[in-house]
C-alpha cells in the first residue's frame, strides 16, 4: 500500500514538473522549477495551473492510462497552460474551480484525441488541445456570469504594460536594443501567460540551463521573425498583442532542433518557416481575432510545424533535413546522438553479407571494374588468390591445377536457401571463354525477399546442396571452377535483388571482413573490399562469443571494491532491441551483437553507473581474437566531456563539431591464441579538442571460464576494479 | 669470351630410346648458381663441400602450403618439426612465418626455446620424455602429446605432486590402409587403446585434453590415407564431446607429407610421381569439414610438415676428386661429399646437376664418396656429362634430414650457407674443425705421455 502511494507520489510528482518543461520541449527539472516558480508570479494561475495537471493525472490513473504518458507530463502540459490561462484571465472563485475541472478533464481527452489521431500518421499534437479548449472557453463562458474576466484585458491586450516587478523593466530601458529585448522577453513570458520582463529573463536563463541550443534557436527565431516585420514594414501591433512572437520561438526550437536534428540545415530551415509564421499570424489574427474574437497563440506554431513534419514524413528520400526517430527531449541530445549514430552505422546493413570464400583471398575485379564489372554489373566482385609475385598460377600456368584458386571451396556469404544452381558446363581450358554459357556453373541463394547473391564459374559437379536447401554462413556450397565466361579459374560473387542468373547487380557491401596489411590485419566493416585487396572473412573465438553472448535472461552481477553489490539483466523491448537493465542504478544500455561484433548502440539512465563504464568500455568488441588488430568506433561527446566544455561546445554543435570523442579497443593478453582461456580486453576512450588528446580513460576486461571475470576503469580521476560474481 | 671446357673423350654404346629432335642426346642443365649465387664462388668462399640453404626457397614452400591449407578449412596452424632440419636459422625463417615449433626430445626442446619460441607453441612429441622433460614442459605450459601409458601416469603424477593441470593430447595410431602401419608410437585408434587412454585422461581429472595427435607415416604417397586418418581423429574427438562435453581445441595430422625427392626403386622421377600438396590438403579438409562438427567448435587443425617444407630448399655443393674405372668397364666419380653427410641417399636416388656447362654427351657413372668405406656410394647408377677432378655438383633436395642426421665419421662436416631474400649468402653454421670434434672429449692423465 505505501508502496503504492509512493509509486503515485512519485510517477505524480515527475508528471508535474514535466508538464511545465515540456512546454518548453524538455524534461529538465531545473527548467522545470524556474517555469512553476514563474507561474506562481500570479498566484491564482499558479494554482489553477497545478490543479489542471493534477486532475489531468488523476483521470488518467482512474481509466488506467499510460503511466509512462503521466510521468513525463505529455498528457498534462495541455491541461497546464489552460489552467494557467483561466487562472490569469478570472478572477479566483469557486465557480472557477467548477470551470477548471471541467475544463481540465475536456483538454485531457483532447489530449488524447489528438495525441492518438496525429500520432497515428506519427504527428505530434503540440498545443493543439490548449488552442482548442481556450476557443471553447471564450466562446462558451460568456453565458456563465458567476465567473468574471479579470480587469486585465483578456480580450483586448493591445499595448499591455507589464505591472509586475518594474524594476526590471526600467533596468533593461537603460540597454541598447531595449525595444527588441522587451518584445523577446516578454513573447518568452507569454507562453506562461506572464507578460512582464522578469518572467521573461527567468524563462530564458532556465532555457540556457537546459538547452544552449534551444535558447540561441529562441534568439534565432525571434530575431527572425522580428526582422522580417521590420523589413516588410509590418504592424507591430499584431506582435504585441498579448506577444503573439513566441509562435517565433516556439516554432524555432521545435523545427530547429526538437522534430529535426539540429544542424546547419535545420537553422537555415528557419530563415524560410518563420517568415511564415509572419504571414500567418497577420492572415489569422485579422480573420480570428477581428472576426471572431478568437485570440491566435500558438495557432500558427502547429499549423507550420505540423504542415513541415507531415510533409518531411512523405519524402522519397529521407536525407538531408533529419527528423528525431528518438525524441531525447533536448536539442543537444537529439544532435549528438543523431550524429553520433550517422558516424557509427551510417553504412550499415539490414542484411550481413560475409565474403563467400575461406582464407585469404585477392579482389582481382572489384566494383565497376575495368574487364567484365560494367553497367547492370557493376557491383559484383571477382575473386582469385595470388603469390608473393602477384601470379595467379604456379608455372607453367597453362593447365587449370596450376591456378592456386582452383577447386578451392566457396561458401554461402550469408544464410539462405538455394534457388536455383546451374551445373554441368565444364571448365574451359586456359585463357578460353565460354561466351554461350556467360555464368558457368551458378548457385543463387535467396538470404530474405529481394536479396539474393550469386557465386558463379564454379567447378562442375562440385556442388555440396541442392536446390531448396538451407545454407549456414560458411557452409561449403560448391568449388571454385572456370566455367563460363571464364579465362582463367576465379570465383564471382554479386548481390542482387532477383532471383535470376543474369540478375542485376545491387550496390551492398560486406559487414566485416578483413584485409591483409603489412602488419597484420585491418578490420573493415561495412565496406566495399577494392580490387587488389587480399581480403578474408573474420573468425570467431568462443570465448569472446561467450562472454559477449547476452541472451535474454542472462544476469550479470558484480562486486566493487568496496563490496558493493551490483546486478544486471538482460531484457528486450518491443521492439527486438537488447538491452542490459540495471537494477542499482535503473539504467538501461542497449547493444548489439550481430555474431561478429558486439557493440552498445544507446544508453539511459544515470552516467554515474557501473554500466555507463561497460557501456563505454565495452562499446565496441570484435568476436574473434586476431593480434594486433584494433576497432576504432566515435563514442557520444556527452561521455567524454564535464558539463562546462560540453555546453560551450553546444553552441557551434550545429555548425561544426570542435570536440571529438573516440574509442578503440583491442586485446592485450591472450593464454591460448587457437582455445583461449582467458583473454584480456583493452579499450580506451578519449576526447579531442581541436585536435588535441584529453581525459583518457583506460578500460580492461578479463574474459575467463566464458564469460567476463572482472573489469577495470582508470583515468586521472579514478581507478576502479570490479569482479564478475555471478 | 670464356674459354671453352676440355672434354675427355668417351665411348659410348648407341642406346636406343625416345628421340628427340638432337637425336638421342640428353639435355643435361647444369646448376651454375643458386638465388644468384654462383656456386664456383660459394664454394671458393666457404669450401667444398658445403650445405646452401635457400630463405626465398623456404618462405615460399611455406607460404604456398599455409595458403592451400587455409583456403581449405579457416583454422590452421603449422609447428615446425625440429628435427626435419633444427638449424637455428631455418627454425626462424619458419618462426618469423609463424610457424610453431614441433619437437620430440629435450635439446629439441631448448633449442625452440632458446629460438624464442613461447613454450606455449611448443608441442612437445616422442616416446621418450624423462620426468624432468615433464616437468619442464609442464612450466612452459607446452602441450605435451602423450605416446604412451606409462607417459601418462608418469605425467599424471607429476601434475598431482604439482598441482596443475598440464595440457596434453594423445598420439593415436590407426589403419589407414597402407603398409606399414606405424602402430609403434601412440595409442590404437581400432583396438580402443586410444579411447581407453582419453577415459583415464578424462577420469583421472588431472591432465588438460586439448587435442589429438597422429602421424600415419612418412613420405607419403597416398593422399587418401590422410583422408582416412583424419575421418578417425575427428570420430575420436566427436566420442570425446558427446561423451564428456568437451572439445578438444586442435587436431594435429602431424608431417609425412612427400617431398620431390625420388625414392629408391620407384619408377619415375618423384618431382613427377609425389601427390601435390593441395592433394594432401583436400583430403584433410574436406574430412574435417565434413565431419560435422558445430561452426563455433571447429577445431584446430595442426600440421607438423617438414620434409615436404623443406627438402628442396636445401643443396650440397661439391667437386670431382678423381674419375676411375672399375673392373667391369663402368665409369666412376670420387666426390668431396660422403654418405656421413647425406643420410638420405640410403633412401633416395637424388638428383645431381654438374655445375658448369657441358657438352651434349653423357655416360653412367658410379659416383662414390671420399669415405675410405665401402658404404660410401652416393648414387649407384647416374648419368652425367663426363667430370673431371675439379669440377663441380650440385645435389638437389637435400634439405630434410641430411644436417640433423649427418656425422662425423672419416671427414668432419661442412659449413652451411643460407642465401637469403636479396641473394646475400649468410654463413649459419661453420665449417668443423678438428676442435669441434674433440670438445667433450677427456684425456685421463695416465694416456696423456707416450713415447714411440
Amino acid at each position: 500500500m505505501i508502496e503504492q502511494i509512493k509509486y503515485y507520489l512519485k510517477t505524480s510528482w515527475e508528471g508535474l514538473l514535466n508538464s511545465y518543461a515540456q512546454v518548453f520541449f524538455s524534461l529538465n527539472k531545473v527548467f522545470a522549477a524556474i517555469l512553476l516558480l514563474v507561474s506562481f508570479f500570479d498566484i491564482g494561475a499558479g494554482i489553477c495551473g497545478i490543479l489542471s495537471i493534477l486532475i489531468g493525472q488523476t483521470t488518467a490513473y482512474l481509466f488506467n492510462f499510460n503511466h509512462e504518458q503521466v510521468r513525463n507530463g505529455a498528457y498534462t502540459y495541455n491541461s497546464l497552460t489552460v489552467g494557467l490561462a483561466i487562472g490569469m484571465f478570472y478572477d479566483f472563485n469557486s465557480s472557477l474551480l467548477i470551470v477548471i475541472f471541467v475544463s481540465a478533464l475536456l483538454t485531457f481527452f483532447l489530449t488524447l484525441w489528438f495525441l492518438v489521431n496525429l500520432g497515428k500518421k506519427g504527428l505530434p499534437f503540440l498545443s493543439i488541445p490548449f488552442l482548442v479548449m481556450t476557443w471553447i472557453l471564450i466562446l462558451g463562458v460568456d453565458n456563465f456570469t458567476a465567473i468574471e474576466l479579470k480587469q486585465k484585458l483578456f480580450l483586448s491586450l493591445e499595448g499591455v504594460q507589464p505591472t509586475l516587478f518594474t524594476g526590471v523593466t526600467d533596468f533593461i530601458a537603460t540597454l541598447p536594443f531595449a525595444n527588441i529585448l522587451y518584445l523577446y522577453f516578454r513573447s518568452l513570458g507569454a507562453i506562461l501567460f506572464q507578460f512582464n520582463d522578469l518572467a521573461g529573463i527567468l524563462i530564458a536563463v532556465g532555457l540556457l540551463i537546459c538547452s544552449r541550443m534551444a535558447f540561441i534557436l529562441s534568439i534565432f527565431g525571434f530575431l527572425i521573425g522580428y526582422l522580417f516585420y521590420q523589413f516588410m514594414a509590418g504592424d507591430f501591433s499584431q506582435l504585441i498583442y498579448s506577444y503573439i512572437g513566441f509562435n517565433f520561438i516556439l516554432t524555432a526550437i521545435a523545427l530547429g532542433g526538437f522534430f529535426v536534428v539540429p544542424s546547419r540545415r535545420s537553422y537555415t530551415l528557419l530563415l524560410f518557416t518563420i517568415p511564415i509564421i509572419a504571414v500567418l499570424i497577420s492572415a489569422l489574427h485579422s480573420l480570428l481575432y477581428e472576426k471572431f474574437g478568437l485570440p491566435l497563440y500558438s495557432l500558427p506554431f502547429n499549423i507550420v510545424v505540423l504542415l513541415f513534419l507531415s510533409a518531411m514524413a512523405i519524402r522519397n528520400k529521407a536525407s538531408g533535413l533529419d527528423l528525431v526517430t528518438i525524441q531525447q527531449f533536448s536539442p543537444e541530445k537529439n544532435h549528438y546522438k543523431h550524429f553520433n549514430r550517422v558516424a557509427r552505422f551510417k553504412s550499415e546493413t539490414y542484411f550481413h553479407f560475409a565474403l563467400p570464400i575461406m582464407g585469404e583471398w585477392s579482389i582481382s575485379q572489384g566494383h565497376e571494374g575495368k574487364i567484365t564489372h560494367k553497367g547492370d554489373w557493376k557491383y559484383a566482385w571477382d575473386f582469385d588468390i595470388r603469390d608473393e609475385k602477384g601470379n595467379t598460377y604456379r608455372l607453367p600456368g597453362i593447365e587449370l591445377e596450376d591456378y592456386y584458386c582452383y577447386n578451392l571451396p566457396v561458401v554461402a556469404p550469408a544464410h539462405g536457401s538455394v534457388v536455383q544452381i546451374i551445373d554441368g558446363f565444364d571448365d574451359n581450358k586456359i585463357g578460353d571463354v565460354d561466351m554461350e554459357h556467360n555464368w558457368g556453373n551458378t548457385i543463387i541463394i535467396k538470404h530474405g525477399e529481394y536479396m539474393y547473391s550469386k557465386l558463379s564459374h564454379l567447378k562442375k559437379d562440385t556442388f555440396k546442396v541442392r536446390q531448396g536447401d538451407y545454407v549456414k554462413k560458411g557452409d561449403v556450397v560448391a568449388h571454385c571452377g572456370s566455367s563460363g565466361r571464364s579465362p582463367e579459374p576465379h570465383l564471382h560473387f554479386q548481390i542482387q535483388t532477383t532471383p535470376y542468373v543474369d540478375g542485376k547487380t545491387l550496390f551492398h557491401p560486406i559487414s566485416y571482413y578483413l584485409t591483409k596489411e603489412e602488419n597484420g590485419f585491418k578490420l573493415h566493416s561495412f565496406d566495399i573490399p577494392k580490387e587488389g585487396e587480399v581480403v578474408c572473412n573474420v573468425r570467431n573465438t568462443k570465448l569472446l562469443t561467450e562472454s559477449f553472448g547476452l541472451i535474454p535472461g542472462k544476469t550479470l552481477e558484480f562486486e566493487t571494491q568496496n563490496g558493493e553489490k551490483i546486478k544486471w539483466e538482460v531484457f528486450v523491448n518491443s521492439l527486438n532491441k537488447a538491452y542490459i537493465y540495471c537494477y542499482k542504478s535503473k539504467a538501461t544500455a542497449y547493444f548489439v551483437n550481430d555474431g561478429t561484433m558486439f557493440y552498445f548502440t544507446d544508453f539511459y539512465g544515470n552516467t554515474n553507473s557501473l554500466l555507463h563504464d561497460f557501456y563505454l568500455g565495452a562499446h565496441r568488441v570484435i568476436l574473434g581474437y586476431y593480434k594486433g588488430i584494433s576497432v576504432k568506433d566515435r563514442i557520444n561527446i556527452e561521455d567524454v566531456f564535464g558539463t562546462v566544455l560540453k555546453s560551450l561546445h553546444d553552441f557551434t554543435a550545429p555548425f561544426f563539431h570542435y570536440e571529438k570523442a573516440h574509442y578503440m579497443s583491442h586485446f592485450t593478453e591472450v593464454d591460448d591464441e587457437h582455445s583461449p582461456e582467458k583473454i584480456v580486453v583493452q579499450s580506451t576512450t578519449w576526447g579531442e579538442i581541436f585536435g588535441k588528446k584529453k581525459s583518457e580513460t583506460i578500460y580492461e576486461f578479463v574474459l575467463k571460464d566464458k564469460g567476463i571475470e572482472s573489469f577495470k576503469i582508470s583515468n586521472d580521476k579514478r581507478e576502479v576494479e570490479v569482479k564478475c560474481i555471478g | 669470351m670464356e674459354k671453352k671446357q676440355y672434354e675427355r673423350p668417351i665411348i659410348k654404346s648407341l642406346n636406343q630410346g625416345l628421340m628427340n629432335k638432337f637425336g638421342s642426346r640428353t639435355e643435361y642443365t647444369p646448376m651454375t648458381h643458386i638465388d644468384g649465387c654462383a656456386v664456383k664462388d660459394l664454394l671458393e668462399e666457404y669450401g667444398s663441400p658445403l650445405f646452401v640453404m635457400s630463405e626465398r626457397k623456404i618462405r615460399d614452400n611455406y607460404r604456398n602450403t599455409k595458403r592451400i591449407f587455409e583456403t581449405r578449412y579457416p583454422k590452421v596452424q603449422f609447428a615446425w618439426s625440429y628435427k626435419t632440419n633444427y638449424l637455428n636459422a631455418v627454425c626462424n625463417v619458419f618462426h618469423q612465418e609463424g610457424s610453431w615449433g614441433e619437437v620430440v626430445s629435450r635439446f629439441e626442446y631448448e633449442k625452440a626455446l632458446n629460438n624464442g619460441v613461447p613454450g606455449n607453441k611448443i608441442l612437445f612429441n616422442g616416446p621418450d620424455k624423462t620426468d624432468d622433460d615433464l616437468r619442464a614442459a609442464i612450466k612452459n605450459d607446452s602441450p605435451i602429446h602423450i605416446d604412451h601409458l606409462d607417459e601418462l601416469y608418469r605425467l599424471t603424477e607429476i601434475a598431482t605432486e604439482l598441482n596443475v593441470n598440464p595440457r596434453v593430447a594423445i598420439r593415436v595410431n590407426m589403419d589407414t590402409g597402407i603398409y606399414p602401419m606405424w602402430d609403434r608410437f601412440g595409442f590404437n585408434y581400432e583396438n580402443g587403446q586410444a579411447w581407453d587412454a582419453v577415459n583415464k585422461i578424462m577420469a583421472n581429472g588431472k591432465l588438460k585434453l586439448v587435442g589429438l595427435h597422429c602421424h600415419i607415416g612418412t613420405f607419403m604417397l597416398a593422399p587418401n590415407a590422410y583422408g582416412i586418418a583424419a575421418t578417425k581423429m575427428a570420430d575420436l574427438a566427436k566420442s570425446i564431446k558427446n561423451r564428456y562435453n568437451k572439445m578438444v581445441s586442435y587436431i594435429d595430422m602431424g608431417g609425412g607429407f612427400a617431398s620431390k625427392n625420388t625414392l629408391k626403386g620407384s619408377y619415375g622421377l618423384g618431382a613427377d610421381s609425389v601427390p601435390e600438396i593441395s592433394q594432401y590438403a583436400e583430403a584433410i579438409c574436406s574430412a574435417l569439414l565434413n565431419a560435422g562438427f558445430d561452426n563455433d567448435e571447429l577445431p584446430y587443425l595442426y600440421l607438423e610438415t617438414g620434409r615436404a617444407l623443406i627438402d628442396d630448399a636445401g643443396f650440397l655443393l661439391g667437386s670431382v676428386i678423381s674419375n676411375k674405372r672399375l673392373s667391369d668397364g663402368r665409369r666412376a666419380t670420387i666426390l668431396d661429399f660422403g654418405v656421413n653427410i647425406m643420410f638420405t641417399s640410403f633412401w633416395y636416388d637424388h638428383k645431381i646437376s654438374p655445375a658448369q656447362e657441358f657438352g651434349q654427351h653423357t655416360e653412367d657413372s658410379v659416383l662414390y664418396g671420399p669415405l675410405c668405406m665401402n658404404i660410401d656410394v652416393i648414387r649407384e647408377n647416374v648419368t652425367l656429362p663426363p667430370l673431371k677432378a675439379g669440377d663441380q655438383v650440385v645435389v638437389h633436395t637435400v634439405g630434410a634430414y641430411n644436417i640433423t642426421q649427418s656425422m662425423q665419421f672419416i671427414a668432419l662436416r661442412p659449413a652451411v650457407v643460407m642465401i637469403d631474400m636479396k641473394g646475400e649468402p649468410h654463413v649459419i653454421k661453420t665449417k668443423e674443425v678438428l676442435e669441434t670434434l674433440e670438445k667433450g672429449e677427456v684425456l685421463p692423465d695416465y694416456l696423456s705421455k707416450f713415447s714411440l
